[in-house]
């Protein structure tokens, strides 16, 4: 058996209620620093559709000490890279720097954490960006519009149901207030975890902390958006024409239950056994022996709150689409009557040893780890006992949670068609 | 308040990577690093999709594909449930002028995960009922891909710019695929992949005297042949603006690219053409990311980047923007490129490119995989042996002249393609302003 390393870790917290993580290697002389808030599309409100994420783009428009796109070049002069991401779950701003400019990086984020300075011209500025970015990431793509209709599809409680981009009669209405405001309610030390990774001989970290993020008063309060989902009771499906798409395309979705639940393990494990590979189930039936996809996408969609169970296919242009349809079905119907087999399941575990020990290849990775574990579990500490969670599931333990969530009135359907002969 | 001083630089030096060389040809390239119970494989050919007959551009894909599809001792079936049983994070692909098969797995599996690997490599079997299989694939993934706006604009830069030259060769077409005989690909195997000029890279905790001796146990009986010398012509010379709109119906955004050529790979020029390139648009605080999007709004990102081949090498900048301001993203783009011809760098803005490119470089050297790829590129490019040790300094020596130098060379808007893909109503005739325009539909016709 492998010996998979602990990811060694340092948990403090501010008085203002920052949470700091620090890890700790002297591979390279690099430190990741990355910051994240407890705020993601969830937490918005229908009406306001999209600003979690436009507001990500504001905290590179200026803060008290910093001008427009400044902590990009600040961060670009020290050979350093950065970037920040908007799930539905968290927001999070990150720098890798060359371990020597580690005070630029806490300085940077410290000063946009505590002051927002953008101007009416600078919001407007990135309002048009972030509808530019919806339409080369979804509008002008195959598929695009489907995956964002996908989800308010699936999902009863808005929180979840609506796109993390947003929608654009939202986008266009908001106001430089609406970012100030938003900056107040969500960015301060008590809603945010800081997470120190790499090189960081001779410094203590905490110190550092205290110094850029210490005397910071915590003006947030933490909220939790209620995820709550109505169990579905019966099926849900709906056609779309998407014009730029020409092979059809199939998603379908269960629900499920939360991250980290007995039947997130179940299912993240079948999961590899259904589409991990090409010996994998699905792979080896509708791609390699009959040829009815082009390629497939399968598992949970990683939410921190309520799950969907994700199949999505890509079809071969002759093939009938029901016909696809049905034989997913009939192997999720295999799924619920018998248990996998123990040699299925030996693979999937020899991948999730190879998966947790790549963990600790980059100083970036460990430290998006420990955010995550300390955001969704509130238990930083699970990333070196959650390997045991995905190894104790057995054959059992998937076949009751595929007849939990494979239910068909549990099941939501679109249909993609492609474009016809217009052009 | 002002940003705090950066504390005193750590060296980092390049870690020494050994190299042997079996009685085959074979050379074995080792990076030792203990960290992780984890050993990353690459086995590398200097065969590339240039390296097709002129009249089917599938044979080199197929036959690399087709090694992992049937051997004297396993089949297809048996090969993948091996793969995935070893937990072997398994990739190849074909590039221009390269190919190579990527193996990533837990150490415990090195000697499996060598085995198979020799196993597919000294005795692929090409299984006609195997090819028949990939070509449908494949043929899927063909037509697919002919929805995606950034390929439909690529593939008509690299047609533009280097015409018939093996070079212009982006993809195999559903005609290659049909056409294609199990034969052909044998032979092109046979003739082509050869451990005589191919690299066996071990990049993790392998030391190079258990690399050598894995090489010689698993690869050593490799006999392969004698690879044949092939040099491409010069490419065509570029001498005016070619403009290519790419009807795409119920396209929402624009997306261009402008592109021309620059060096061959290995030129002394290269990495001062890398400072101009990131000038141009090697990032967020690159002219053209400032110019169009933290200025004018016009698109999510705005970028430039260089490629280089063997006989000569193409930079390319663009973005998607949106559909009403094409002609003037376009024009700053081009408009940002002649500046660079009269308006040198500022002192912060040289200083902050080098220094991203010494960053880039840095951060490749966290992963004992990311440096045996860039062990690779080094020699498949031709670049000197002290090419990665002298990386930081030289990078460093580069002066605003010379970047200048590079621009007035290489940045002529005068001299290069310029493709678009939209919906042709909203932008023919606007484009006609920059000269001539050709259309093509999404199938690369001329229309």
């Amino acid at each position: 058996m492998v010996k998979v390393p602990d990811i060694e870790f340092e948990e403090h917290h501010l008085e203002n209620g920052l949470q700091l993580l620090v890890h700790h290697q002297t591979r390279i002389p690099l430190t990741h620093v990355s910051i994240h808030y407890r705020v993601g599309s969830s937490y918005e409100t229908p009406g306001f559709s999209g600003l979690a994420h436009l507001f990500e783009h504001m905290m590179f428009q200026g803060s008290e000490n910093v001008a427009k796109n400044q902590h990009g070049s600040y961060i670009d002069n020290a050979g350093g890279r950065w970037n920040a991401t908007t799930s539905k779950d968290r927001t999070n701003y990150y720098e890798t720097v060359p371990s020597h400019y580690l005070e630029l990086a806490l300085w940077l984020e410290a000063d946009r954490m505590q002051s927002l300075k953008v101007t009416l011209e600078n919001f407007e500025n990135q309002r048009q960006t972030v509808i530019e970015e919806k339409k080369q990431s979804y509008d002008n793509r195959p598929y695009g519009l489907a995956t964002l209709r996908f989800e308010e599809l699936a999902y009863e409680n808005w929180a979840y149901a609506h796109p993390i981009i947003g929608f654009i009669e939202d986008l266009e209405k908001y106001t430089l207030e609406d970012a100030v405001n938003f900056h107040r309610t969500f960015y301060g030390p008590g809603n945010a975890t800081l997470v120190l990774a790499g090189d960081l001989t001779g410094i203590d970290a905490l110190e550092q902390a205290q110094k850029y993020f210490g005397n910071m008063d915590n003006h947030t309060r933490r909220h939790s958006p209620s995820l709550e989902e109505p169990r579905q009771t019966s099926e849900k499906v709906e056609t779309i024409q998407d014009p730029l798409a020409v092979l059809p395309a199939v998603y379908m979705a269960y629900h499920m239950p939360e991250l980290g639940s007995p039947e997130y393990y179940a299912l993240s494990v079948l999961a590899l056994v259904v589409s991990h590979g090409e010996s994998s189930r699905f792979y080896r039936k509708f791609i390699y022996d009959h040829n009815l996809i082009t390629s497939l996408s399968v598992g949970p969609n990683q939410n921190k709150g309520p799950q969907l169970f994700y199949i999505w296919v890509q079809i071969q242009k002759e093939i009938k689409v029901d016909q696809v349809v049905q034989e997913v079905e009939e192997e999720l119907k295999l799924l619920r009557e018998e248990p996998v087999s123990e040699a299925e399941l030996e693979r999937a575990r020899n991948q999730i040893f190879y998966r947790f020990v790549g963990r600790l290849t980059k100083v970036s990775r460990v430290a998006e780890l420990l955010a995550h574990y300390a955001l969704f579990f509130d238990d930083t500490g699970r990333i070196n006992n959650d390997l045991d969670r995905y190894l104790a599931v057995t054959p059992e333990d998937i076949l009751e949670a595929s007849r939990n969530v494979f239910r068909p009135e549990n099941r939501t359907l679109l249909l993609v068609e492609p474009r016809t002969t217009d052009i | 308040m002002k940003a705090p001083e950066p504390a005193t630089e750590k060296n980092i030096r390049y870690p020494a990577i050994q190299e042997s060389r079996l009685e085959n040809g074979l050379r074995i390239l080792a990076v030792q690093d203990d960290h992780l119970p984890r050993v990353f494989l690459s086995l590398v050919f200097p065969v590339g999709r240039a390296f097709n007959p002129d009249d089917n551009l599938s044979l080199v894909s197929l036959a690399m594909e087709l090694t992992k599809s049937g051997t004297g001792n396993r089949s297809a079936s048996e090969i993948s449930d091996l793969i995935d049983q070893l937990a072997i994070d398994y990739d190849s692909d074909v590039l221009m002028e390269h190919s190579f098969i990527g193996m990533t797995f837990l150490e415990k599996e090195l000697e499996a995960a060598l085995g198979l690997l020799a196993d597919t490599v000294l005795e692929p079997t090409f299984p006609q009922e195997e090819l028949e299989k990939v070509q449908i694939r494949w043929k899927s993934h063909l037509i697919a891909q002919r929805s995606q706006p950034e390929f439909l604009a690529n593939e008509r830069i690299f047609k533009t710019l280097y015409e018939n030259h093996p070079y212009s060769r982006i993809s195999m077409t559903p005609e290659h695929l049909e056409q294609v005989t199990r034969d052909s690909v044998k032979n092109i195997y046979q003739s082509r992949f050869s451990p005589s000029d191919a690299y066996l890279l071990f990049a993790g905790p392998v030391d190079s005297v258990t690399a050598t001796d894995l090489g010689n146990r698993f690869l050593g009986e490799w006999a392969g042949t004698e690879t044949p010398v092939i040099r491409f012509p010069e490419p065509p010379v570029i001498d005016q603006r070619f403009i290519c709109l790419i009807h795409r119906p119920h396209s929402v955004q624009s997306q261009f690219l402008v592109a021309g050529r620059t060096l061959p790979q290995g030129d002394p020029d290269s990495i001062t053409l890398k400072v101009a390139n990131q000038i141009l648009g090697g990032g967020g605080s690159s002219r053209l990311f400032l110019n169009l999007r933290e200025d004018k709004g016009y698109t999510y990102g705005a970028y430039s980047r260089l490629k280089s081949y063997r006989n000569a090498g193409l930079f390319l900048a663009g973005a998607s923007v949106k559909t009403e301001v094409t002609l003037e993203s376009i024009e700053e783009t081009l408009k940002e490129m002649d500046q660079l011809h009269e308006q040198p760098p500022g002192d912060e803005e040289l200083a902050r490119c080098q220094q991203e490119l010494i960053g880039s470089f840095i951060r490749q050297m966290e992963t004992p995989a990311s440096v045996g790829a860039l062990e690779l590129d080094r020699r498949l490019h031709d670049l000197p042996e002290n090419f990665y040790s002298t990386f930081i300094p030289k990078v460093r020596s580069i002066n605003k002249e010379s970047v200048v130098e590079m621009a007035r060379r290489f940045y002529d808007s005068q001299r290069l393609a310029i493709t678009v893909v939209a919906d042709r109503e909203k932008v023919e005739k606007e484009l006609g302003r920059l000269g001539e325009v050709r259309v093509f539909d999404t199938d690369g016709e001329l229309v």
